[in-house]
């Protein structure tokens, strides 16, 4: 089989999965080496507390191209694929989550982003999720692509295939909050989906509740729609002010008892009150983003990075010679 | 018989035998290639290091720093200095930050100016956080061939070349030939070598580190022809004017070590196998901080041993290693990390 010229560099962030590190090199190498001439495997460590690291440092001296960068935390999955994208250098880049995206089908997605000249998301056949998780999602999709102006996909994961212009393009985005499923279609270039069945290790699927807050941060640091609905709402609250500003001075002209009205007092005032603690929640949440923005505090940091292709003289003799002309 | 006999012909070993025949000493220099300055001191970086390049050292900066005007009076018809050079600092993943680096060089009192903004656009402002003009030239390692060797010959130091010395024995050596030549001091400048000649002296060994490098010599786009440029400080590249083919050197801290290894008693030497050549990574890696890189031409790769002290890899540091046998009285071995270092020399010579 003719090698393809292309370089290319895979990208997986692990987090405890020292069991995992194994098969995956080893996998990745295989399907790698067999169609490419030139691969690199950037493993990005994201603060694991089980040896995933050391696990990873021991292979690098079996296996060649593989690179490990390790992070001084934790710092979440999309940061962590941004420092290997960051740090990658291949004319593709593939990203993908070990254990649930199967390397095997890398070959294809590259072939795909290649003849349309695409990035090449992968959109995963759902594994069956709560009713309520599922109901909550398909609305947020529907809230996003109808009124927040994100074209998220739904069921697309960390699978993708970018090319050396869309991660430049990533890599100029400074935001400290980073959600790579929806700054991926923001940098525009065209786009193709590629579905796919994903292994049966793939890990549990994030809670209801982490899901919705992965959401909150998801559409507070990509749109700002919710800041001109609530803008909105403060017009239209100030209309009904004014309109019961009105109304209890045509009270006061017209009927000369005025001793009821508590009840729309406090239906006005409970109305406000809402409508004010509303404002001010999306408001603190946007004001909270641009804090951490303006701070401008590096997105990560790399604690140490390791590669293989080291040689040491007696486990792989046939290297070494013993004179040196 | 001679006061002093020096094995290995590089860069240290003549300026070594010079200083001890200007010494008034009688000296004889042996090299085993047919040439002097055909391995370390030929196939390197060329770069007379002016301190920048150590932000994490700040004695190794120093020194450097000092020995600059030393060795650029010195040597200054072999100097290459139509070129500027430029220091860019990395944005991610790099040990030091631009501010960090402005006060080190501060420090060290080397000149330091931010690029004018012509120069800046050819940098990717996503990768780099800030680039600097410094002052810090290039050697042609055949032009000091040629100074060493006159000088040399003018301080009447008998050289002798393809003469492989096999081992040391008390007070002389012996010849690969067999022949023994008789000197009271030995010196061991055989970088690369050091342990191979120990261990065949049944002299104890030094702890040292090898990488086999590889320094791609490239043809650059016409606007960076008169340009160096070094991204500090971390797996980054470097692209120096290679003076002695008239070209570029491009070397990666990723990818020129193709792989490294230890003295031991098993083996010692170099890994000699052919492999294929880095050059496609280093290009791709250079290309996103420089995208004016553009088309870069490669026309040959350079393979060389390089061997650094175990200490200095933690902090970069590159000290010279002076270290007489504590077995073979008479023999020292020496080695230095950069070619400036030879300053340093005269005064571990009077200690001894
Ligand atoms: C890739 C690379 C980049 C570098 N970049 C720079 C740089 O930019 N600036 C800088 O200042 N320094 C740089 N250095 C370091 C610098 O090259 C060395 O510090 C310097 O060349 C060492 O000189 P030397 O004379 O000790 O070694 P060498 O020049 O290697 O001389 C050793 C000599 O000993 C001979 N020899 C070995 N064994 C025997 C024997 N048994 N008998 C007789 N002769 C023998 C060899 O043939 C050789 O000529 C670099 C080194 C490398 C490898």
């Amino acid at each position: 089989m003719i090698l393809s010229a292309l370089f290319v560099s895979v990208v997986c962030r692990l987090r405890d999965q020292a069991a995992l590190v194994e098969p995956l090199i080893a996998e990745l190498s295989s399907v790698l080496g067999d169609h490419y001439e030139n691969y690199e495997i950037v493993l990005v460590d994201d603060g694991s507390v089980d040896g995933t690291a050391a696990k990873i440092k021991e292979l690098l001296s079996r296996f060649e191209c593989v690179r490990l960068l390790r992070l001084s935390r934790k710092f979440g999955v999309d940061v962590a694929l941004t420092a290997g994208l960051e740090s990658a250098i291949g004319d593709y880049v593939v990203t993908l989550t070990p254990g649930m995206d199967p390397p095997a089908l890398i070959p294809e997605m590259i072939a795909l982003a290649q003849r349309d000249n695409a990035a090449v998301h992968g959109l995963a056949a759902r594994p069956s999720r709560p009713l309520l998780h599922r109901v909550g999602a398909r609305l947020f999709h529907w809230a996003c692509v109808r009124l927040l102006d994100l074209p998220l996909q739904p069921g697309a994961t960390h699978f993708r295939v970018l090319s050396r212009q869309a991660v430049n393009a990533i890599s100029e985005i400074k935001d400290n909050y980073r959600y790579l499923r929806a700054l991926t279609p923001y940098i525009g270039y065209a786009t193709r989906t590629f579905p796919y069945q994903p292994l049966p290790s793939t890990p549990k699927p994030e809670s209801l509740l982490e899901a919705v807050d992965t959401a909150i941060a998801l559409v507070v640091s990509n749109s700002s729609r919710p800041l001109r609905f609530v803008s909105w709402l403060a017009v239209l609250a100030s209309a009904l002010n004014m309109a019961y500003i009105g109304y209890v001075f045509l009270v006061n002209v017209f009927k000369h008892s005025v001793a009821e009205g508590w009840t729309t007092l406090s239906v006005q005032n409970a109305g406000m009150f809402f409508l004010l603690f509303l404002i001010l929640a999306v408001v603190t949440e946007y004001v909270g983003r641009i804090l951490n923005e303006t701070r401008e505090r590096p997105l990560y940091y790399i604690a140490e990075e390791a590669n293989s292709s080291v040689l040491i003289p007696g486990r792989d003799r046939r290297n070494v010679v013993t004179d040196s002309q | 018989m001679y006061d002093a006999i020096v094995v290995g012909g590089g860069f240290f070993g003549c300026s070594l035998a010079l200083m001890l025949a200007r010494g008034g000493a009688r000296v004889r220099l042996l090299e085993r290639s047919s040439d002097l300055l055909t391995r370390a001191s030929l196939n390197n970086q060329a770069r007379v290091h002016h301190g920048y390049h150590y932000p994490r050292s700040v004695l190794t900066g120093l020194r450097s720093r000092v020995n600059y005007p030393r060795f650029t009076e010195d040597f200054s018809a072999c100097i290459e200095s139509g070129f500027r050079h430029y220091y860019a600092v990395a944005a991610r993943q790099s040990h030091v930050t631009a501010r960090q680096f402005e006060t080190f060089c501060r420090r060290i009192e080397s000149p330091l100016q931010r690029a004018p903004v012509a120069v800046r656009r050819w940098f990717n402002p996503a990768l780099v956080e800030q680039v600097y003009e410094v002052e810090e030239v290039a050697f042609d390692a055949l032009k000091l061939r040629a100074a060493l060797q006159s000088r040399l010959q003018t301080a009447k130091v008998e050289v002798s070349l393809s003469a492989e010395v096999s081992r040391v024995v008390t007070a002389g050596v012996e010849l690969a030939t067999g022949e023994l030549l008789l000197a009271p001091r030995v010196f061991n400048c055989t970088y690369s070598g050091l342990n191979q000649l120990l261990s065949r002296s049944g002299a104890e060994p030094i702890a040292l580190r090898h990488e086999l490098a590889e320094l791609c010599i490239v043809e650059v786009p016409p606007e960076l022809k008169s340009a160096g440029v070094t991204v500090m400080c971390g797996p980054f590249f470097s692209l120096m004017p290679f003076p002695s083919l008239q070209a570029h050197s491009l070397s990666h801290v990723r990818y020129t070590p193709h792989c490294a290894w230890e003295d031991s008693a098993a083996a010692t030497g170099v890994a000699a196998a052919p492999r294929p050549s880095r050059f496609e990574h280093m290009r791709m890696d250079a290309l996103r901080y420089l995208p004016a890189l553009g088309q870069l031409r490669h026309l040959q790769s350079i393979w060389e041993t390089k061997t650094v002290l175990p200490s200095s890899e933690q902090n970069d540091s590159r000290p010279i290693l002076f270290r007489p046998s504590a077995v073979l009285p008479g023999l020292v071995s020496v080695m230095g990390g950069k070619l400036d270092n030879v300053y340093d020399l005269p005064a571990e010579l009077e200690r001894l």
